[in-house]
Protein backbone atom coordinates (compact mmCIF):
# COMPACT_ATOMS: atom_id res chain seq x y z
CA UNK A 1 0.00 0.00 0.00
CA UNK A 2 2.70 2.65 0.81
CA UNK A 3 4.13 2.50 -2.54
CA UNK A 4 1.42 1.83 -4.74
CA UNK A 5 0.96 3.34 -7.93
CA UNK A 6 -0.97 6.21 -6.57
CA UNK A 7 1.27 6.96 -3.84
CA UNK A 8 4.16 7.15 -6.38
CA UNK A 9 2.18 9.45 -8.82
CA UNK A 10 1.80 11.97 -6.01
CA UNK A 11 5.33 11.68 -4.90
CA UNK A 12 6.12 13.25 -8.29
CA UNK A 13 3.74 15.78 -8.73
CA UNK A 14 4.38 17.01 -5.26
CA UNK A 15 8.26 17.09 -6.19
CA UNK A 16 6.68 18.90 -9.22
CA UNK A 17 4.74 21.95 -7.86
CA UNK A 18 6.64 22.11 -4.33
CA UNK A 19 9.94 20.93 -5.42
CA UNK A 20 9.80 18.52 -2.13
CA UNK A 21 10.56 15.22 -1.69
CA UNK A 22 9.45 12.90 0.56
CA UNK A 23 10.67 13.89 3.81
CA UNK A 24 10.74 10.96 5.94
CA UNK A 25 9.98 6.91 5.99
CA UNK A 26 6.32 7.81 7.16
CA UNK A 27 6.17 9.73 3.90
CA UNK A 28 4.49 6.62 1.84
CA UNK A 29 2.14 5.81 4.72
CA UNK A 30 1.22 9.39 4.52
CA UNK A 31 0.63 9.58 1.02
CA UNK A 32 -1.40 6.04 1.37
CA UNK A 33 -3.59 7.56 3.68
CA UNK A 34 -5.00 9.63 1.32
CA UNK A 35 -6.31 6.59 -0.84
CA UNK A 36 -8.60 6.70 2.16
CA UNK A 37 -9.86 10.04 1.36
CA UNK A 38 -9.64 9.86 -2.32
CA UNK A 39 -12.33 6.53 -1.84
CA UNK A 40 -14.68 8.42 0.88
CA UNK A 41 -15.42 11.49 -1.69
CA UNK A 42 -15.65 9.37 -4.58
CA UNK A 43 -18.51 7.85 -2.30
CA UNK A 44 -19.71 11.38 -1.04
CA UNK A 45 -20.19 12.28 -5.37
CA UNK A 46 -23.56 13.83 -6.25
CA UNK A 47 -24.68 12.94 -2.69
CA UNK A 48 -23.74 16.32 -1.00
CA UNK A 49 -26.31 18.90 -2.36
CA UNK A 50 -25.08 22.41 -1.36
CA UNK A 51 -24.13 25.17 -3.59
CA UNK A 52 -20.69 26.23 -3.32
CA UNK A 53 -20.56 29.68 -1.74
CA UNK A 54 -17.33 30.89 -0.52
CA UNK A 55 -17.94 33.10 2.29
CA UNK A 56 -21.54 30.99 3.85
CA UNK A 57 -19.70 29.39 6.78
CA UNK A 58 -19.64 32.61 9.10
CA UNK A 59 -23.25 33.36 8.44
CA UNK A 60 -23.74 29.36 8.78
CA UNK A 61 -22.50 29.62 12.31
CA UNK A 62 -25.07 32.44 13.12
CA UNK A 63 -27.93 30.76 11.70
CA UNK A 64 -27.39 27.74 13.57
CA UNK A 65 -27.25 29.71 17.09
CA UNK A 66 -30.52 28.33 19.22
CA UNK A 67 -33.67 29.51 18.55
CA UNK B 1 -4.00 26.58 54.31
CA UNK B 2 -0.59 24.10 53.33
CA UNK B 3 0.88 23.50 49.21
CA UNK B 4 -0.61 20.02 48.74
CA UNK B 5 -3.86 21.54 49.86
CA UNK B 6 -3.60 24.79 47.71
CA UNK B 7 -2.87 22.14 44.59
CA UNK B 8 -5.81 20.53 44.99
CA UNK B 9 -8.09 23.44 44.47
CA UNK B 10 -9.61 24.10 41.35
CA UNK B 11 -9.22 27.35 39.16
CA UNK B 12 -12.18 28.80 40.76
CA UNK B 13 -11.70 27.96 43.62
CA UNK B 14 -8.00 29.10 44.31
CA UNK B 15 -9.22 32.84 42.90
CA UNK B 16 -11.80 32.90 44.80
CA UNK B 17 -10.12 31.80 47.74
CA UNK B 18 -7.48 34.97 46.75
CA UNK B 19 -10.23 37.65 46.80
CA UNK B 20 -11.32 36.67 50.09
CA UNK B 21 -8.48 37.42 51.45
CA UNK B 22 -7.76 33.46 52.43
CA UNK B 23 -4.89 32.50 50.68
CA UNK B 24 -2.35 35.31 48.87
CA UNK B 25 -0.98 35.16 45.76
CA UNK B 26 2.64 34.56 46.79
CA UNK B 27 1.54 31.18 48.37
CA UNK B 28 -0.50 30.60 45.61
CA UNK B 29 2.43 31.05 43.30
CA UNK B 30 4.76 28.92 45.81
CA UNK B 31 2.79 25.96 46.25
CA UNK B 32 2.99 25.26 42.61
CA UNK B 33 6.51 25.67 42.38
CA UNK B 34 6.85 23.05 44.36
CA UNK B 35 4.60 20.77 42.90
CA UNK B 36 6.26 22.08 39.72
CA UNK B 37 9.74 20.70 41.32
CA UNK B 38 8.32 17.46 42.29
CA UNK B 39 6.00 16.27 39.34
CA UNK B 40 7.73 18.62 36.16
CA UNK B 41 10.37 15.85 35.77
CA UNK B 42 8.41 12.63 35.50
CA UNK B 43 6.22 14.65 33.02
CA UNK B 44 8.60 16.80 31.09
CA UNK B 45 5.39 19.34 30.66
CA UNK B 46 7.69 22.43 31.21
CA UNK B 47 9.44 24.21 28.98
CA UNK B 48 10.42 27.44 30.04
CA UNK B 49 9.32 28.62 33.79
CA UNK B 50 9.62 31.99 34.45
CA UNK B 51 9.82 32.33 38.08
CA UNK B 52 11.13 35.52 39.10
CA UNK B 53 9.13 37.68 36.89
CA UNK B 54 6.32 35.34 38.79
CA UNK B 55 7.30 36.51 42.20
CA UNK B 56 6.89 39.91 41.15
CA UNK B 57 3.26 39.93 39.92
CA UNK B 58 2.40 37.52 42.56
CA UNK B 59 3.78 40.40 44.98
CA UNK B 60 2.32 42.89 42.91
CA UNK B 61 -1.16 41.19 43.64
CA UNK B 62 -0.93 40.64 47.25
CA UNK B 63 -0.22 44.53 47.47
CA UNK B 64 -3.28 45.41 45.21
CA UNK B 65 -5.57 43.71 46.85
CA UNK B 66 -4.52 45.13 50.23
CA UNK B 67 -5.12 48.64 48.78
CA UNK B 68 -8.46 47.81 48.16
CA UNK B 69 -8.26 47.49 44.58
CA UNK B 70 -10.51 45.73 41.71
CA UNK B 71 -9.36 42.42 41.21
CA UNK B 72 -9.50 40.60 37.76
CA UNK B 73 -11.59 37.67 38.17
CA UNK B 74 -8.27 35.21 37.57
CA UNK B 75 -6.87 37.60 40.24
CA UNK B 76 -3.68 36.06 41.85
CA UNK B 77 -4.22 32.24 39.98
CA UNK B 78 -0.52 30.81 38.42
CA UNK B 79 -0.94 29.75 35.08
CA UNK B 80 1.03 28.56 32.29
CA UNK B 81 0.51 28.47 28.72
CA UNK B 82 1.22 25.79 25.49
CA UNK B 83 4.35 27.33 24.11
CA UNK B 84 2.55 28.93 21.19
CA UNK B 85 1.53 31.89 22.34
CA UNK B 86 3.25 35.46 21.38
CA UNK B 87 5.14 37.59 24.28
CA UNK B 88 6.94 40.73 23.59
CA UNK B 89 10.53 39.65 23.73
CA UNK B 90 9.75 36.67 25.16
CA UNK B 91 10.81 33.02 22.79
CA UNK B 92 7.67 30.48 21.86
CA UNK B 93 9.50 27.71 20.64
CA UNK B 94 6.39 25.99 19.30
CA UNK B 95 7.98 22.88 20.08
CA UNK B 96 10.02 23.24 17.28
CA UNK B 97 13.40 23.76 16.09
CA UNK B 98 12.67 26.35 13.30
CA UNK B 99 11.33 28.36 15.70
CA UNK B 100 13.74 28.11 18.84
CA UNK B 101 15.23 31.61 18.45
CA UNK B 102 12.35 33.39 17.27
CA UNK B 103 11.66 35.97 19.54
CA UNK B 104 7.59 37.49 19.68
CA UNK B 105 7.60 41.57 18.53
CA UNK B 106 3.78 41.63 20.05
CA UNK B 107 1.58 40.33 22.80
CA UNK B 108 -1.24 37.53 22.04
CA UNK B 109 -4.60 38.88 22.90
CA UNK B 110 -5.26 35.93 25.03
CA UNK B 111 -2.19 36.69 27.07
CA UNK B 112 -3.12 40.50 27.35
CA UNK B 113 -6.82 39.16 28.34
CA UNK B 114 -5.52 37.02 30.88
CA UNK B 115 -2.69 39.56 32.19
CA UNK B 116 -5.62 42.19 32.31
CA UNK B 117 -8.11 39.90 34.64
CA UNK B 118 -5.43 39.14 37.43
CA UNK B 119 -3.73 35.78 35.99
CA UNK B 120 0.17 35.51 36.55
CA UNK B 121 2.01 33.89 33.86
CA UNK B 122 4.84 31.51 35.44
CA UNK B 123 5.42 30.29 32.19
CA UNK B 124 5.04 27.85 28.88
CA UNK B 125 3.87 24.33 28.61
CA UNK B 126 5.01 21.04 26.55
CA UNK B 127 3.69 20.68 23.08
CA UNK B 128 3.99 18.85 19.86
CA UNK B 129 6.00 20.39 17.33
CA UNK B 130 3.67 23.13 15.26
CA UNK B 131 0.89 21.12 17.27
CA UNK B 132 0.49 18.65 15.05
CA UNK B 133 0.04 15.60 16.90
CA UNK B 134 -2.22 14.08 19.12
CA UNK B 135 0.15 12.29 21.41
CA UNK B 136 2.82 14.67 22.57
CA UNK B 137 5.51 13.22 21.14
CA UNK B 138 8.31 15.85 20.48
CA UNK B 139 11.65 14.62 18.56
CA UNK B 140 12.89 17.88 20.02
CA UNK B 141 12.05 18.34 23.28
CA UNK B 142 11.49 14.82 24.26
CA UNK B 143 7.91 13.61 24.44
CA UNK B 144 5.97 14.78 27.52
CA UNK B 145 4.41 12.10 29.76
CA UNK B 146 1.23 11.16 31.50
CA UNK B 147 1.06 12.18 34.89
CA UNK B 148 -0.81 8.73 35.71
CA UNK B 149 1.57 6.66 34.42
CA UNK B 150 4.77 7.81 32.07
CA UNK B 151 4.63 5.13 29.24
CA UNK B 152 1.63 6.38 28.01
CA UNK B 153 0.89 9.30 26.33
CA UNK B 154 -0.96 12.34 27.63
CA UNK B 155 -1.98 13.22 24.14
CA UNK B 156 -1.47 15.77 22.26
CA UNK B 157 -1.15 18.65 20.89
CA UNK B 158 -1.31 20.74 23.88
CA UNK B 159 0.02 18.10 25.65
CA UNK B 160 1.72 19.93 28.83
CA UNK B 161 -0.93 21.77 29.18
CA UNK B 162 -3.04 18.31 29.81
CA UNK B 163 0.06 17.28 31.71
CA UNK B 164 0.36 20.11 34.21
CA UNK B 165 -2.91 20.57 35.17
CA UNK B 166 -3.86 16.78 35.99
CA UNK B 167 -0.60 16.43 37.96
CA UNK B 168 -1.59 20.00 39.58
CA UNK B 169 1.43 21.94 38.86
CA UNK B 170 -0.66 24.87 37.50
CA UNK B 171 -4.83 25.14 37.89
CA UNK B 172 -5.08 26.23 34.47
CA UNK B 173 -3.98 26.46 30.86
CA UNK B 174 -4.12 27.47 27.44
CA UNK B 175 -4.24 25.31 24.31
CA UNK B 176 -5.08 25.16 20.80
CA UNK B 177 -7.43 22.88 19.40
CA UNK B 178 -7.29 22.27 14.91
CA UNK B 179 -8.68 18.87 15.21
CA UNK B 180 -8.41 17.55 18.97
CA UNK B 181 -5.77 19.47 20.44
CA UNK B 182 -7.52 20.68 23.72
CA UNK B 183 -10.10 17.76 24.09
CA UNK B 184 -7.23 14.78 23.11
CA UNK B 185 -4.91 16.11 26.70
CA UNK B 186 -7.63 16.77 28.45
CA UNK B 187 -9.02 13.39 28.20
CA UNK B 188 -5.79 11.40 28.33
CA UNK B 189 -4.56 13.04 31.09
CA UNK B 190 -8.05 12.75 33.04
CA UNK B 191 -8.97 16.94 33.19
CA UNK B 192 -11.75 19.25 31.88
CA UNK B 193 -10.45 21.03 28.22
CA UNK B 194 -12.80 23.53 26.08
CA UNK B 195 -13.07 23.63 22.42
CA UNK B 196 -14.82 27.07 21.84
CA UNK B 197 -17.24 28.02 18.27
CA UNK B 198 -14.98 29.22 15.27
CA UNK B 199 -14.59 33.25 15.86
CA UNK B 200 -14.88 32.91 19.51
CA UNK B 201 -11.80 33.48 20.98
CA UNK B 202 -9.24 35.72 18.97
CA UNK B 203 -5.86 33.84 17.83
CA UNK B 204 -3.69 36.75 17.03
CA UNK B 205 -0.43 36.23 18.48
CA UNK B 206 -1.13 32.38 18.26
CA UNK B 207 0.89 30.33 16.00
CA UNK B 208 -1.19 29.47 13.05
CA UNK B 209 -1.63 25.79 12.05
CA UNK B 210 -4.64 25.93 9.77
CA UNK B 211 -6.56 29.74 9.63
CA UNK B 212 -10.20 27.88 8.93
CA UNK B 213 -9.40 25.49 11.66
CA UNK B 214 -7.69 26.73 14.78
CA UNK B 215 -9.18 27.98 18.14
CA UNK B 216 -7.66 28.60 21.07
CA UNK B 217 -9.21 26.81 23.85
CA UNK B 218 -8.57 25.94 27.45
CA UNK B 219 -7.84 23.03 30.41
CA UNK B 220 -8.71 23.05 33.58
CA UNK B 221 -9.76 20.90 36.60
CA UNK B 222 -13.43 21.77 36.27
CA UNK B 223 -16.68 23.43 33.88
CA UNK B 224 -16.48 25.69 36.68
CA UNK B 225 -12.71 26.59 35.51
CA UNK B 226 -13.57 26.65 31.80
CA UNK B 227 -16.14 29.09 32.41
CA UNK B 228 -14.36 31.80 34.23
CA UNK B 229 -11.12 31.45 31.43
CA UNK B 230 -13.30 31.54 28.68
CA UNK B 231 -14.94 34.57 30.16
CA UNK B 232 -11.74 36.49 30.18
CA UNK B 233 -10.67 35.35 26.93
CA UNK B 234 -13.33 35.43 24.31
CA UNK B 235 -15.33 38.23 22.80
CA UNK B 236 -14.24 39.79 19.40
CA UNK B 237 -10.59 41.80 18.74
CA UNK B 238 -9.92 44.14 16.12
CA UNK B 239 -6.60 43.22 15.51
CA UNK B 240 -8.33 39.13 14.56
CA UNK B 241 -10.60 39.67 11.70
CA UNK B 242 -11.65 36.56 11.89
CA UNK B 243 -13.04 37.14 15.69
CA UNK B 244 -16.42 37.04 16.32
CA UNK B 245 -18.82 40.21 17.29
CA UNK B 246 -21.27 37.61 19.21
CA UNK B 247 -21.72 39.03 22.55
CA UNK B 248 -20.22 36.43 25.31
CA UNK B 249 -22.66 35.51 27.99
CA UNK B 250 -21.66 34.82 31.48
CA UNK B 251 -21.21 31.06 31.43
CA UNK B 252 -20.14 30.99 35.04
CA UNK B 253 -23.56 32.05 36.32
CA UNK B 254 -25.69 29.33 34.06
CA UNK B 255 -24.28 26.66 35.81
CA UNK B 256 -27.03 25.76 38.44
CA UNK B 257 -26.70 21.66 37.61
CA UNK B 258 -30.02 21.18 36.29
CA UNK B 259 -30.77 19.39 33.45
CA UNK B 260 -34.09 19.23 33.57
CA UNK B 261 -36.03 19.37 30.41
CA UNK B 262 -32.73 18.82 28.27
CA UNK B 263 -32.69 16.57 25.14
CA UNK B 264 -29.20 15.51 24.92
CA UNK B 265 -28.33 13.19 21.79
CA UNK B 266 -25.83 10.17 21.87
CA UNK B 267 -23.69 10.57 18.54
CA UNK B 268 -23.97 6.33 17.42
CA UNK B 269 -22.94 5.18 14.43
CA UNK B 270 -18.91 6.00 14.46
CA UNK B 271 -18.51 7.68 17.51
CA UNK B 272 -19.80 4.87 19.73
CA UNK B 273 -20.22 2.20 17.64
CA UNK B 274 -16.70 2.06 16.65
CA UNK B 275 -15.32 2.77 20.18
CA UNK B 276 -13.15 0.06 22.63
CA UNK B 277 -15.11 -2.09 25.30
CA UNK B 278 -13.11 -0.64 27.76
CA UNK B 279 -14.05 2.70 26.57
CA UNK B 280 -17.87 2.30 26.83
CA UNK B 281 -17.68 0.98 30.02
CA UNK B 282 -16.79 4.52 31.07
CA UNK B 283 -19.23 6.51 28.56
CA UNK B 284 -22.58 4.55 28.89
CA UNK B 285 -22.89 5.14 33.29
CA UNK B 286 -21.94 8.08 32.38
CA UNK B 287 -25.42 8.52 30.83
CA UNK B 288 -27.11 7.82 33.88
CA UNK B 289 -25.37 10.67 35.42
CA UNK B 290 -26.69 13.06 32.74
CA UNK B 291 -30.19 11.61 33.37
CA UNK B 292 -29.97 11.67 37.05
CA UNK B 293 -29.79 15.19 36.53
CA UNK B 294 -32.81 15.38 34.80
CA UNK B 295 -31.15 15.40 31.01
CA UNK B 296 -33.06 13.12 28.05
CA UNK B 297 -30.73 10.92 26.31
CA UNK B 298 -31.83 10.15 23.01
CA UNK B 299 -29.73 8.52 19.80
CA UNK B 300 -28.92 10.92 17.06
CA UNK B 301 -27.38 9.49 13.96
CA UNK B 302 -26.71 12.59 11.46
CA UNK B 303 -26.45 11.11 7.89
CA UNK B 304 -24.43 14.23 6.77
CA UNK B 305 -21.52 12.29 9.00
CA UNK B 306 -19.84 10.68 5.79
CA UNK B 307 -19.14 14.50 3.92
CA UNK B 308 -18.40 15.84 6.95
CA UNK B 309 -15.39 13.41 7.69
CA UNK B 310 -14.34 13.46 4.19
CA UNK B 311 -13.95 17.36 3.98
CA UNK B 312 -12.75 17.41 7.23
CA UNK B 313 -9.89 15.72 6.03
CA UNK B 314 -8.93 17.88 3.29
CA UNK B 315 -8.79 21.47 5.48
CA UNK B 316 -6.56 21.52 8.24
CA UNK B 317 -3.84 19.24 5.88
CA UNK B 318 -3.64 21.75 2.98
CA UNK B 319 -3.50 24.82 5.20
CA UNK B 320 -0.88 23.56 7.26
CA UNK B 321 1.01 22.76 4.01
CA UNK B 322 0.79 26.31 2.86
CA UNK B 323 2.21 27.15 5.94
CA UNK B 324 5.53 25.15 6.28
CA UNK B 325 6.31 25.19 2.15
CA UNK B 326 9.08 26.98 2.42
CA UNK B 327 10.75 25.55 5.93
CA UNK B 328 9.49 21.83 4.14
CA UNK B 329 12.05 22.90 1.02
CA UNK B 330 14.76 24.37 2.89
CA UNK B 331 15.02 22.61 6.42
CA UNK B 332 12.83 19.23 6.11
CA UNK B 333 15.41 17.85 8.77
CA UNK B 334 14.29 20.13 11.56
CA UNK B 335 11.17 18.22 11.59
CA UNK B 336 10.18 15.12 13.72
CA UNK B 337 9.82 12.09 10.87
CA UNK B 338 5.80 11.64 11.31
CA UNK B 339 5.47 15.05 11.12
CA UNK B 340 6.88 15.86 8.32
CA UNK B 341 5.34 13.37 6.61
CA UNK B 342 1.76 14.72 7.63
CA UNK B 343 2.78 18.21 6.47
CA UNK B 344 3.80 16.40 2.92
CA UNK B 345 0.46 14.48 2.31
CA UNK B 346 -0.87 18.17 2.50
CA UNK B 347 0.69 18.99 -0.72
CA UNK B 348 -1.74 15.89 -2.64
CA UNK B 349 -4.61 17.24 -1.58
CA UNK B 350 -6.30 18.75 -5.01
CA UNK B 351 -6.84 22.94 -4.21
CA UNK B 352 -9.96 22.33 -6.68
CA UNK B 353 -11.20 19.74 -3.69
CA UNK B 354 -9.71 22.22 -0.62
CA UNK B 355 -11.92 24.77 -1.95
CA UNK B 356 -14.68 22.63 -2.15
CA UNK B 357 -14.52 21.82 1.36
CA UNK B 358 -14.55 25.62 2.69
CA UNK B 359 -17.29 26.17 -0.08
CA UNK B 360 -19.38 23.82 1.23
CA UNK B 361 -18.25 24.11 4.84
CA UNK B 362 -21.35 26.54 5.82
CA UNK B 363 -23.64 24.22 3.86
CA UNK B 364 -22.38 21.09 5.75
CA UNK B 365 -23.06 22.89 9.45
CA UNK B 366 -26.39 23.66 8.27
CA UNK B 367 -27.74 20.44 7.43
CA UNK B 368 -25.12 18.72 10.20
CA UNK B 369 -27.19 21.08 12.82
CA UNK B 370 -30.72 20.25 11.07
CA UNK B 371 -30.35 16.68 11.42
CA UNK B 372 -28.19 16.23 14.48
CA UNK B 373 -30.04 19.13 16.87
CA UNK B 374 -33.71 19.09 15.65
CA UNK B 375 -34.42 16.41 18.47
CA UNK B 376 -31.61 17.27 20.47
CA UNK B 377 -29.72 20.96 22.54
CA UNK B 378 -26.47 19.10 23.14
CA UNK B 379 -24.54 16.10 21.58
CA UNK B 380 -22.37 13.42 23.55
CA UNK B 381 -19.55 11.51 22.07
CA UNK B 382 -16.47 9.63 23.51
CA UNK B 383 -13.58 11.94 23.64
CA UNK B 384 -11.48 8.90 22.28
CA UNK B 385 -11.99 5.40 20.66
CA UNK B 386 -9.51 3.99 21.87
CA UNK B 387 -8.16 3.96 25.59
CA UNK B 388 -4.81 5.81 26.65
CA UNK B 389 -2.09 4.34 24.22
CA UNK B 390 1.57 3.56 25.48
CA UNK B 391 4.25 5.88 23.63
CA UNK B 392 6.00 3.30 21.97
CA UNK B 393 2.95 2.22 19.80
CA UNK B 394 2.10 5.21 18.81
CA UNK B 395 5.76 6.46 17.83
CA UNK B 396 5.61 6.63 14.77
CA UNK B 397 9.54 7.70 14.08
CA UNK B 398 10.54 4.74 15.45
CA UNK B 399 8.27 2.84 13.76
CA UNK B 400 6.04 4.02 10.45
CA UNK B 401 4.08 1.11 11.24
CA UNK B 402 2.67 3.07 14.12
CA UNK B 403 1.50 5.56 11.62
CA UNK B 404 -2.13 4.18 11.42
CA UNK B 405 -2.56 3.64 15.17
CA UNK B 406 -1.00 7.43 15.76
CA UNK B 407 -3.38 8.81 13.03
CA UNK B 408 -6.63 7.31 13.96
CA UNK B 409 -6.87 8.84 17.45
CA UNK B 410 -8.23 12.06 16.84
CA UNK B 411 -11.18 10.61 14.57
CA UNK B 412 -13.78 11.31 17.35
CA UNK B 413 -12.45 15.30 17.35
CA UNK B 414 -11.54 16.24 13.56
CA UNK B 415 -14.91 16.38 12.96
CA UNK B 416 -16.12 19.62 15.18
CA UNK B 417 -13.51 21.60 14.40
CA UNK B 418 -14.56 21.44 10.92
CA UNK B 419 -18.29 22.45 11.44
CA UNK B 420 -17.01 24.80 13.97
CA UNK B 421 -18.56 23.61 16.93
CA UNK B 422 -18.02 24.39 21.04
CA UNK B 423 -17.33 21.20 22.50
CA UNK B 424 -15.89 20.40 25.63
CA UNK B 425 -14.24 17.24 27.04
CA UNK B 426 -14.74 15.87 30.45
CA UNK B 427 -13.61 12.83 32.35
CA UNK B 428 -15.89 10.12 32.58
CA UNK B 429 -14.10 7.63 33.87
CA UNK B 430 -11.20 5.19 34.14
CA UNK B 431 -9.99 2.09 31.92
CA UNK B 432 -8.83 -1.23 33.75
CA UNK B 433 -4.76 0.10 33.53
CA UNK B 434 -6.06 3.39 35.31
CA UNK B 435 -6.22 5.70 32.68
CA UNK B 436 -8.52 8.36 32.10
CA UNK B 437 -11.32 8.13 29.70
CA UNK B 438 -13.10 11.44 28.12
CA UNK B 439 -16.44 12.34 27.35
CA UNK B 440 -17.20 15.35 24.04
CA UNK B 441 -20.27 17.37 24.84
CA UNK B 442 -21.18 19.15 21.92
CA UNK B 443 -23.23 22.21 20.78
CA UNK B 444 -24.67 25.01 18.55
CA UNK B 445 -22.28 27.63 17.44
CA UNK B 446 -21.83 29.71 20.47
CA UNK B 447 -23.85 27.60 22.63
CA UNK B 448 -20.24 27.23 25.21
CA UNK B 449 -22.61 28.06 28.32
CA UNK B 450 -24.81 25.18 27.61
CA UNK B 451 -22.04 23.08 26.83
CA UNK B 452 -20.30 24.24 30.23
CA UNK B 453 -23.44 23.76 32.09
CA UNK B 454 -24.37 20.06 30.92
CA UNK B 455 -20.64 19.40 31.64
CA UNK B 456 -20.83 20.99 35.33
CA UNK B 457 -23.68 19.37 36.17
CA UNK B 458 -22.35 15.84 35.43
CA UNK B 459 -19.47 17.07 37.63
CA UNK B 460 -22.16 17.66 39.77
CA UNK B 461 -23.09 14.32 39.91
CA UNK B 462 -19.38 12.02 39.65
CA UNK B 463 -15.88 12.78 41.23
CA UNK B 464 -13.88 11.58 37.96
CA UNK B 465 -12.61 15.23 37.43
CA UNK B 466 -11.60 14.78 41.38
CA UNK B 467 -9.20 12.54 41.01
CA UNK B 468 -5.50 13.34 40.85
CA UNK B 469 -2.76 10.93 39.98
CA UNK B 470 -0.81 9.26 42.64
CA UNK B 471 2.71 9.70 41.80
CA UNK B 472 2.72 13.26 43.51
Amino acid sequence: MPDSALALQMADMIRRWHGIAPPSACAPQALAELEAVIAALAELDGTVPFDCEAAQFEAALLECREP
Amino acid sequence: MNPEALVELSLTEAADAFRRGEVSATQLLEAALLRIRRAAPSTNAVIRLDESQARLAAHVADSARGTGAALGPLAGVPLMHKDMFDREGRISTAGSVIWRDRIARRTATVLKRLDAAGALDLGTLHMAEFAQNATGHNRHLGDCRNPWNPDHVTGGSSSGSGAAVAARMVWGALGSDTGGSVRLPAAMCGVSGLKPTHGRVPRTGAMPLSFSTDTVGVLARTARDLARLLEVIAGQDPTDPASSAQPVPSCEAALDGDLRGMRIGVLEPGFVDGAEEEVLRAFLPALDALRARGATLVPVAPAIMPAVMAYTALVSRSEAAMIHAQWMRERPGDYGGALAARIYAGYAVPASLYAEALARRGGVLREFCRQAFAGADLLLAPTLRVRVPTRAETDADADPANWGRLMALSVNTRPFNYLGLPVASVPCGFDARGLPVGMQVIGRPFAEAKVLRAADAFQRETDWHMQAPPAF
